[in-house]
């Protein structure tokens, strides 16, 4: 049984017969291909065709999931038995279920679809590309030295969800990638940074040269880096570290945070928690944008929502089990794969434009940090209290100086919100979560 | 094992020959089969339960260090037969690998497979998490919040390559989570703690392991924390408590010592061995071969034993963690690191349980010697630039050391630093080496694979403390 539609079909109908009371069908089929080049060798050439469906079942106000690569018709009979048996040892809750029938449909969003230039690119233009990339990168500077590999990758993905309740979706899409890492080394130290691009077609991919110059640009500009003095200064975040602490919005402004009460944005829905001229948008139908959908992966339709609006708190991201238990209105922004659950997630999530170019942003400060890269450990969700390992680059009299390592940035988000002094002009929507450029008026910077 | 993947020993050679038909040195098949489940309780009620099935064959072709991969979720000769070929495309040679004759490779035997806990009734498991509920919840009133899971696989895996080495393996994993809030007026904080390993469900028969323990231990941190103040910012003392510091280890020397980075030249380790790049104090060592860890495994990915191999010996670089590809160029054994994710992936060179010997002082001794410092207890996550050396992590459960005495808790504690240099810094190791039994997950090159780690009470005369406080 090949062909998803009647996949998911049949798959409601053996659930509703052994007794559901509704059950909803995710299907995902891909075709990949990833090619690594590392000093002009192929490192690396890996195709594959995964795929992989998620049942699951409500009965009672029970519920149960399962996931298998295996389709074959006797594996998902016996699957979908086991869905219901395990549906019967969880506790009724009030809040569990598919969307209620009128919050379920589809946007009518233009999205690219499959790519059939990428689909039929062949094999040795994708080496090309990738050692073409890692050529330009190396030539670009004398300090570097060695090279991390540069890739190319790319998939077609087929991807349906589908409920008892009347909801069919499907979605056809591509995406391709380029990513080069190299390696500088200046008096006996080595420096290592990368760049990549990705989009969702051939044509809106980055060129080989742009990705090349950007990830020496990263590398070599790390050369003859120090350790900055503990001190307070103010902090200029560039897009990069800017993405990151939108991350920790976006990871605590979902509502599943909320009522697990791990969020330092409880119970301030309302309220002024950031400066004017602070706005974060999630949307679903922004046009080219690397996370527009359709529909949510619960089947509510694609949407744009507004999370902070001039420093106001306006809503939670919830899927419809958030939406339920905090009784707010369900915002689309269910988000799953075939062997998970539904969760609240983000879209196109970004930071909006302010007025200042980032350079201007920099001559405002003498003394303090151009962040440029942000480690991942080092914020508590509960608190919002912030303490992140760091790079960047020493800003003096308004100019980027010598670049620094090894020191970390602390803070509270309650307070770093409200301080937030310029926001640039310089968004750009390069992946899913997007920052301009923006500075805050002073952190704790811990080093020697 | 063939039966499950529906293929004859006859046909996996098929494969093999099939994917060295455009040459190549060797090739492997790589067949998995995996079943997971896992049970969730929010609110004391049990939310979330989940089953699932996983399926398919990884095939590679190896030239030298060139790889070729392919893999497919489909158990079909015909499937499997094109995946081979796609494989194949790495090599261009005339000349390619004789397929020999099969024969099993040794194995060890670390993990009781007998009784899986995947097969155990779920009742059995929900009364596991009601039990840790009631703890967690009964701990202090100040516990608002307990979210407790158990989660568990059972990974099927058969192995063939072309100089006929053949295995199979039934590995177990099992997990036990709970993570509690406690809130005090407007303060809140959170508490996690996890245990498990290569068991079945009887490791929560076990004291420390029981879920009241774990719950218990879990509530605790979160209520601790309540108390906790902002860390000094700044070069401190730092004493790494006994187990989880370790991830220190793994990230600040482990990943730097994995073959692949260091023949490519990618690591602040690369042509250093038999040199001097850490304290005479330390021996730091990488080993599949204890029981029931995490990172333990009766035969690598791609055949090969585990073993125990001393990566560092009294602050002297002896060696590094290798796979088969990284061991024959750089013309050493393989160590048994070769590791993948699952099938999807190609193994490499990856730590299993990374820890380090003990020393000669107790820890309380360690503890005593400082006047003035930071008690790092417990850590959370870590993460490593290899080229440079450059870690952070963060700390979970962190106390003011004064006069010797562990005094204030404190909070959001980020450490970081430059691997080989705090390894020069440390100064005491005390005799209480532990492994940590908690739900250690690796991260690199995009393939997450189980690992443990330890470590004894250790100081670092300085590492860099994040904190908000001068």
């Amino acid at each position: 049984m090949n062909d998803p539609k009647k996949l998911s079909e049949y798959i409601i109908r053996e659930a509703l017969r052994l007794g559901a009371d509704d059950a909803d069908v995710m299907i995902v089929n891909s075709v990949n291909s990833s090619v690594k080049v590392r000093l002009g060798r192929i490192e690396e050439l890996k195709q594959a065709n995964p795929k992989s469906l998620g049942i699951r079942v409500f009965k009672q106000k029970r519920k149960a999931l399962t996931f298998t690569s295996d389709f074959r018709k006797d594996s998902l009979r016996q699957l979908i038995g086991r869905t219901m048996e395990m549906a019967a040892v969880t506790t009724p809750d009030e809040f569990s279920g598919l969307p209620e029938r009128e919050w379920l449909g589809i946007a009518p969003l233009e999205l690219p679809g499959s790519d059939e230039r990428l689909a039929n690119l062949p094999t040795e233009k994708k080496i090309a590309l990738a050692r073409e990339m890692e050529e330009l990168g190396m030539a670009k500077d004398p300090l570097i030295i060695n090279s991390d590999g540069s890739s190319w990758s790319d998939g077609q993905t087929h991807y349906v969800l589908a409920n008892s309740r009347g909801f069919y979706g499907e979605e056809r899409y591509s995406s391709c990638s380029l990513s080069l890492s190299l390696v500088a080394e200046k008096d006996g130290v080595k420096q290592s940074d990368y760049w990549y691009s990705t989009a969702r077609s051939l044509e809106k991919l980055d060129s080989v040269e742009n990705v090349a110059a950007e990830a020496a640009r990263r590398t070599v500009r790390k050369i003859g880096s120090r350790k900055p003095q503990t001190q307070k200064v103010p902090v200029v975040f560039d897009p990069i570290a800017g993405r990151d602490f939108l991350n920790i919005i976006a990871s605590t402004v979902v509502g599943d945070a909320i009522y697990q009460r791990r969020s330092f944005l409880i119970d301030k829905l309302g309220q002024k928690i950031g400066v004017d001229g602070f706005t974060v948008v999630d949307d679903g139908l922004l046009a080219d944008g690397l996370a527009s959908r359709r529909f949510d992966d619960e089947g509510l339709p694609g949407r744009r929502n507004v999370v902070i609006e001039n420093g106001i708190l306006k809503s939670y991201l919830c899927d419809c089990y958030a939406a339920r238990k905090l009784k707010l209105p369900p915002t689309g922004s269910a988000s799953r794969g075939a062997g998970s659950e539904p969760s609240p997630g983000t879209s196109n999530f970004y930071l909006e434009m302010g007025p200042y170019a980032p350079e201007e942003i920099i001559a405002s400060v003498k003394n303090g940090i151009y962040l440029t890269e942000v480690h991942w450990v080092g914020i508590n969700y509960v608190t919002g209290d912030y303490s992140r390992g760091a790079g960047g680059i020493w800003i003096e009299d308004g100019k980027l100086t010598y670049p620094v390592q090894e020191f970390t940035i602390a803070g509270n988000m309650n307070e770093m919100l409200p301080a937030i002094e310029m926001i640039g002009n310089d968004l750009r929507f390069t992946g899913s979560i997007c920052s301009p450029t923006f500075k805050i008026k002073e952190l704790m910077i811990s080093g020697s | 094992m063939e039966q499950l993947f529906n293929i004859s020993k006859s046909e996996m050679r098929q494969l093999l020959a099939l994917a060295l038909s455009n040459g190549g040195d060797d090739a492997d098949l790589f067949f998995e089969y995996t079943v997971s489940s896992s049970l969730r309780m929010e609110d004391s009620i049990v939310k979330d339960v989940k089953y699932g099935i996983v399926m398919g064959v990884g095939i590679r072709v190896i030239k030298g260090d060139q790889v070729g991969y392919a893999y497919t979720d489909e158990i079909d000769l015909k499937s499997m037969k094109e995946a081979a070929r796609t494989a194949s495309y790495i090599a261009n040679v005339s000349q390619s690998a004789r397929i020999a004759a099969l024969h099993d490779v040794p194995r060890l035997n670390l993990y009781d497979s007998d009784t899986l806990s995947i097969d155990a009734d779920l009742k059995q498991k929900l009364k596991l998490l009601e039990r840790a509920d009631k703890a967690a919840r009964g701990y202090n009133s100040q516990i608002t919040k307990a979210t407790i899971s158990i989660a568990d696989e059972m990974k099927q895996i058969m192995f063939l390559d072309a100089q006929g080495r053949y295995f199979t393996d039934v590995q177990p994993m099992i997990m036990f989570r709970v993570s509690t809030v406690a809130e005090r007026g407007t303060a809140r904080q959170g508490g996690y703690r996890a245990g498990g390993g290569r068991y079945d469900l009887d490791y929560y028969n076990l004291n420390d392991s029981a879920p009241e323990a774990i719950a218990r231990d879990s509530a605790r941190v979160a209520v601790t924390n309540l108390e906790a103040r902002p860390a000094p910012a700044g070069p401190q003392v730092v004493i790494l408590g006994a187990a989880e510091s370790g991830v220190l280890l793994h990230e600040a020397v482990g990943h730097g010592l994995e073959a692949d980075a260091c023949r490519k030249g990618l690591s602040n380790y690369s042509d250093r061995v038999g040199q001097k790049v850490a304290s005479e104090l330390c021996t730091i060592v990488d080993g599949g071969i204890y029981p029931n860890l995490r990172g333990s495994i009766n035969v690598d990915d791609e055949g090969n034993l585990p073993s125990e191999s001393v990566l560092i010996e009294k602050g002297i670089l002896k060696g590094y963690m290798q796979d088969k590809i990284s061991a024959k160029i750089m013309q050493v054994q393989p160590t048994g690191n070769g590791r993948r994710q699952s099938y999807k992936y190609p193994p490499i060179p990856r730590m299993t349980n990374t820890y380090m010997r003990g020393g000669g002082y107790t820890p309380d001794e360690v503890i005593t010697s400082v006047k003035y410092g930071v008690y790092a207890k417990r850590f959370g996550g870590g993460q490593v630039d290899t080229t440079k050396g450059d870690f952070t992590f963060g700390v979970e459960e962190a106390y003011l050391i004064e006069k010797g005495k562990i005094t204030t808790p404190l909070k959001d504690v980020t450490l970081i630093g430059n691997g080989p240099e705090v390894m020069t810094k440390v100064t005491m190791v005390a005799n209480d080496p532990t492994f940590s039994y908690s739900s250690w997950t690796c991260g690199k090159d995009g393939q997450r694979v189980p690992v443990s780690l330890g470590i004894p009470t250790t100081k670092v005369s300085e590492i860099t403390v994040g904190g908000t406080q001068v």
